[in-house]
């Protein structure tokens, strides 16, 4: 932090700070419940999702509302202080799967983002997190520094219409239930957004949220499942930290 | 859990999901996770098999006049000597500012 705004409490300059760089409009509903991330009118720097674009990151300094910003603890670096960012989409995702401990996992691509969901499902407790994804580099990075317990490479191949598709989406579930014979799996995290994978994913997935109420198949991107506030602070995560900042 | 955004229409077995109940939620962004990402961090630095957060930074370029060479090694799998490339980050503080991993 180079300057402090007169009203701002809580910072000093030289402090060491992430930037949570989505600004919501604080009032819709979506705000009100405490899922700001898809507000309507939320402005995200470095995003081409909603137009005229926000000013995003890439500048030397940057006019940012203290409410979003995050003093770093004094182990915590400024490299690991940028990964805020996608850890943040990982334990999003976390959070709404409703992990139980203890579960199996798949993870299908294991660039930052898949890397990064695997290490949180493994930091709370899952049994077995498994990693698939098409480079056995990226495979030994994950296992070698503990984002996953095990790994499974993809074979490269490609069906000529959607049944031969499907089979191959079967065959590739298949294979990862073999890896330290996990079987069908709890939780699956599709980090390829590739067809082909989010086949496979529904394949190996049991029945995935018996231990809970919900008992539903929803397929939704947006939609409300459960109020945020209750999710966070109600059983089945207790871990949530006392300093959330939800608005409800 | 739909982390991944590549296909915004996809050909999925809806009936094998809705048998077995099994449920497809996506995934979009975040909201209040900063807090316990950094808690996350903290923990994982003090557990012996936590996973090393650090090591995803593979390349870092020095100030804004490197931000091309910067997208164009993030847009890669692999650079020029074969290393893996996850994360790139480009440092804009002045000499002496590094960050301290």
């Amino acid at each position: 932090m180079s300057a402090v705004g007169s009203s701002v409490t809580g910072f000093k300059e030289g402090d060491k700070v992430a930037l949570e760089v989505g600004l919501p409009c604080g009032s819709c509903p979506r705000c009100s419940e405490g899922r700001y991330n898809i507000c309507k009118e939320l402005k995200f720097r470095s995003s081409g999702k909603s137009f005229p674009h926000f000013q995003g990151t890439l500048q030397e300094k940057i006019n940012h509302p203290a409410k979003w910003c995050y003093k770093l603890p004094e182990d915590v670096g400024l490299d690991v202080g940028a990964l805020l960012e996608p850890l943040g989409v990982a334990l999003h995702a976390f959070r709404r799967s409703l992990m139980p401990k203890d579960a199996t996992v798949v993870v299908y691509g294991a660039g930052a983002v898949g890397l990064l969901c695997a290490a949180v499902a493994k930091v709370k407790g899952a049994k077995k997190v498994i990693i698939a994804d098409i480079d056995q580099g990226r495979l030994d990075f994950a296992v070698k520094n503990g984002f996953a317990h095990a790994s499974y490479l993809v074979p490269m191949k490609r069906g000529k219409d959607i049944d031969e598709n499907l089979a191959i989406a079967k065959e590739t579930a298949k294979a990862v239930g073999e890896i330290d014979g996990v079987g069908e799996v709890d939780v699956v995290f599709e980090c390829t957004g590739v067809p082909s994978c989010v086949q496979a994913g529904i394949f190996v997935s049991h029945l995935a949220r018996k231990k809970n109420k919900s008992n539903l198949t929803i397929f939704s991107v947006n939609q409300a499942r459960w109020p945020p506030h209750a999710r966070r602070h109600g059983s089945p995560h207790p871990d949530h930290s006392s300093r959330c900042r939800c608005a409800a | 859990m739909l982390v991944g955004m590549g296909h915004p229409i996809q050909t999925i077995p809806l009936g094998a999901a809705a048998l077995r109940e099994v449920d497809i939620v996506g995934v979009f962004r975040y909201s209040n996770t900063y807090p316990e990402s950094i808690e996350i961090v903290q923990a994982s630095k003090k557990s012996p098999d936590g996973p090393d957060f650090s090591k995803l930074v593979t390349h870092r370029f020095k100030g804004l006049e490197e931000a091309v060479k910067a997208f164009e090694m993030a847009g890669k799998t692999k650079d020029v000597d074969g290393k893996l490339v996850l994360k790139v980050v480009i440092d804009t503080l002045g000499e002496g500012g590094e960050s301290k991993l």
